[in-house]
């Protein structure tokens, strides 16, 4: 804690070296929750380098530097949301059915597996199921944050759960 | 197969905390990159604020430097008394710097021996006879800002003229013992040079060629001055009546002074006015509300972020843009009226007043849109037209118009539109909505201003406008609830241009 403290207290004066060191520290987080919620690397490489200058911008704010790991993933988790409502007041985003993935031996599943398998659920249901299940916001928060109401957000996660288990299903697990 | 979302959840939820890719290698230098330049930017806004301020006082610095030289009085060029004694003219010089004012005069003796005088060609030469009568002047150049310089363009001036011997000629010929000619500038600009027009002699015996006539190329460099006369009648009056004519030194080159300063001067006038407004609804709800319930009122703001008091306030920003045309009414009055343009954005909390007493509960602010029995905070944002019209007043001023004034204003003002939001504080927000024209008591109401400004001018036909004006809508715009600016009203900075 108490590094995050000169972390935190360095990148608030803007130095080049502590933000090097928060940067080495937490990009692996950052851009492993841009590519979960975002789906494709491409548009998550964008985001992840918005949320560092975001961070950068507003690290100054940050009033307890133990929190550092939550806010940057509080931050992290904002900016794709508010990627992905962007991105669909210019698309809808589609989604295909028929990006399944291949069958795989489940005794060798791997982590980037599952969270590929992450990314081939609908929109709708992918987001609820991260905000819920991985981040852990109830479904208040979730509803507020997408705009949604509760039940709506307690049937998508429903239907993201049995999609995913009837994926893994398939493939043996 | 068996669903068991526990099971599922805690499986993605350890692939998620152990998938750990790494970002592409490039986006660090990208980060960096983007960070350093919003720094930049950063130093480039500081650096374009510096810029203006170095622009606007410099500029101001300029105008001023370059207004108080030209506001010195001319060193005195004037002669005010000339005197001749046998034949010979003595002046006695004196500074005169404040009417700027050459004067001459010459008294000659009654027994001057001719009627023909002539002169170094360089200095003076006066001429009369019977039949013409000439008096040619030519000055130094115009006296420079030294006063050693000064004294000696009059002694030089003293001596030519004590050179020159006056002979005949005695007087103007006049009624009068004593004239004065004041010639003033001319506009007839004739090859750069300012000819005074010919005065005649009304009263003389003939109305005929008697005449005094001013050519003076560039601003008092030379003066050249002719009397002629062709009638026997007044060069006997010459001889006999001392000739006192002046010379107003100041305005030759230039246009006779206006009445009225350059800004109050009838014509348009385009100002911008900005206005930030702060206002403090919970006090002014307070008071008003203590004072009818015999201070057993409690009131409770709606939300505990919204606390009355003034460092809670939002300061809620406004703007008005106002053409106007001016027209004068005194030297340094004028009237002035327009159309503006305004927009405001107001904050008004309600609260929730309770009466011990009676038991009564209810919210005491009426808003723009709606009246709603429960607790609210509405975020209104109006555009509104309005009428200025008002007194502007030059504290100090003078020919460069440059100084202070004075407005006062009445403003009828008439809501073209606008939108009011309401706070919901189950999403702890506002919700975007509408003033709907039933929601609306009155559409009209007045402001009323002061203010005090600085005036600039910064080019002949152009003047510069600022300072602060404080509006104060005592008078209920919307409805008769309406709170805003009770107190406080709106103060603003305020700046113009005054185009003539």
């Amino acid at each position: 804690m108490k590094e995050f403290h000169h972390l935190v207290q360095g990148c608030a004066a803007g130095h080049p070296a502590s933000q090097k060191a928060l940067y080495d520290q937490f990009q692996s987080m950052v851009f492993s929750i841009c590519w979960r919620y975002t789906g494709n690397r491409g548009e998550a490489e964008d985001v992840f380098q918005d949320v560092f200058i975001r961070i950068f911008q507003r690290i100054d704010q940050l009033n307890d530097p133990a929190a550092l790991e939550g806010w940057i993933r509080r931050i992290s988790v904002n900016a794709c949301l508010n990627a992905i409502k962007e991105r669909n007041k210019l698309r809808s985003e589609t989604w295909d059915e028929s990006l399944e993935i291949g069958k795989w031996d489940h005794s060798s599943l791997q982590f980037e597996d599952l969270m590929n398998l992450i990314q081939k659920l609908p929109p709708q249901y992918r987001l609820v199921f991260n905000l819920s299940v991985i981040e852990g916001y109830n479904f208040e928060e979730i509803s507020e944050q997408l705009g949604i109401s509760e039940s709506t957000v307690r049937s998508n996660l429903h239907r993201a759960r049995h999609w995913l288990q009837e994926k893994l299903g398939k493939n043996g697990f | 197969m068996d669903f068991n979302p526990e099971k599922l959840d805690k499986l993605f939820q350890q692939a998620a905390e152990g998938f750990r890719p790494d970002a592409p290698e490039n986006s660090w230098l990208e980060i960096e990159k983007r960070i350093q330049s919003k720094r930049k930017k950063g130093i480039g806004f500081w650096l374009s604020i510096a810029s203006l301020f170095l622009i606007f006082g410099g500029t101001g610095a300029w105008m001023f430097l370059s207004y108080i030289p030209s506001n010195k009085p001319f060193p005195s060029l004037a002669v005010q008394q000339a005197t001749t004694k046998n034949g010979d003219i003595s002046f006695n010089s004196s500074k005169n710097s404040s009417e700027q004012i050459a004067k001459i005069s010459t008294h000659p003796t009654k027994n001057s021996p001719s009627n023909k005088v002539t002169g170094t060609p360089s200095s003076t030469a006066e001429f009369a006879s019977d039949k013409e009568v000439t008096v040619s002047t030519q000055s130094m150049e115009r006296p420079t800002k030294s006063s050693s310089v000064t004294s000696k363009k009059k002694a030089e001036l003293s001596n030519s003229y004590s050179r020159s011997k006056v002979g005949n000629l005695s007087s103007i010929a006049t009624k009068t013992s004593k004239r004065n000619l004041n010639v003033r500038p001319s506009k007839n600009d004739v090859s750069g040079l300012y000819t005074i027009p010919k005065v005649s002699e009304e009263d003389d015996i003939e109305k005929n060629q008697d005449q005094v006539s001013y050519e003076n190329p560039q601003r008092n460099q030379v003066f050249f001055a002719y009397l002629e006369s062709k009638t026997p009648k007044l060069a006997i009056q010459w001889k006999s009546r001392p000739i006192d004519w002046k010379v107003e030194d100041e305005p030759i080159s230039q246009e006779k002074p206006k009445k009225n300063l350059f800004d109050q001067m009838p014509g348009p006038q385009w100002c911008f006015v900005f206005q930030p407004e702060y206002v403090n609804n919970s006090e002014f709800l307070r008071n008003e509300y203590d004072q009818i319930q015999n201070g057993t009122v409690v009131s409770v703001p709606v939300n505990p972020n919204f606390r009355s008091s003034l460092n809670s306030l939002n300061h809620n920003v406004g703007f008005s843009f106002t053409i106007q045309s001016r027209f004068t009414l005194q030297t340094k009055t004028g009237f002035d009226v327009g159309l503006s343009y305004g927009y405001r954005n107001d904050r008004q909390n309600y609260f929730e007043c309770f009466n011990p007493n009676s038991g009564e509960s209810k919210l005491y602010f009426q808003p723009i849109s709606g009246w709603n029995n429960t607790p609210q905070t509405f975020l209104n944002s109006y555009h509104y037209a309005s009428m200025p019209m008002g007194l502007t007043h030059a504290l100090t001023g003078n020919l460069k118009s440059t100084g202070f004034r004075l407005h006062w204003n009445i403003v009828p003002q008439f809501l073209v539109t606008g939108t009011s939001m309401t706070f919901d504080f189950s999403k702890d927000g506002f919700v975007t909505g509408s003033i709907a024209k039933n929601n609306l008591y009155r559409r009209a109401g007045f402001s009323g201003g002061l203010g005090l400004g600085y005036a600039l001018k910064v080019s002949p036909r152009t003047l510069l406008e600022t300072g602060i004006q404080w509006n104060g809508n005592w008078s209920t715009m919307f409805n008769g609830y309406y709170p805003v600016d009770k107190r406080f009203g709106a103060i603003g900075a305020r700046i113009g241009l005054v185009f003539k």
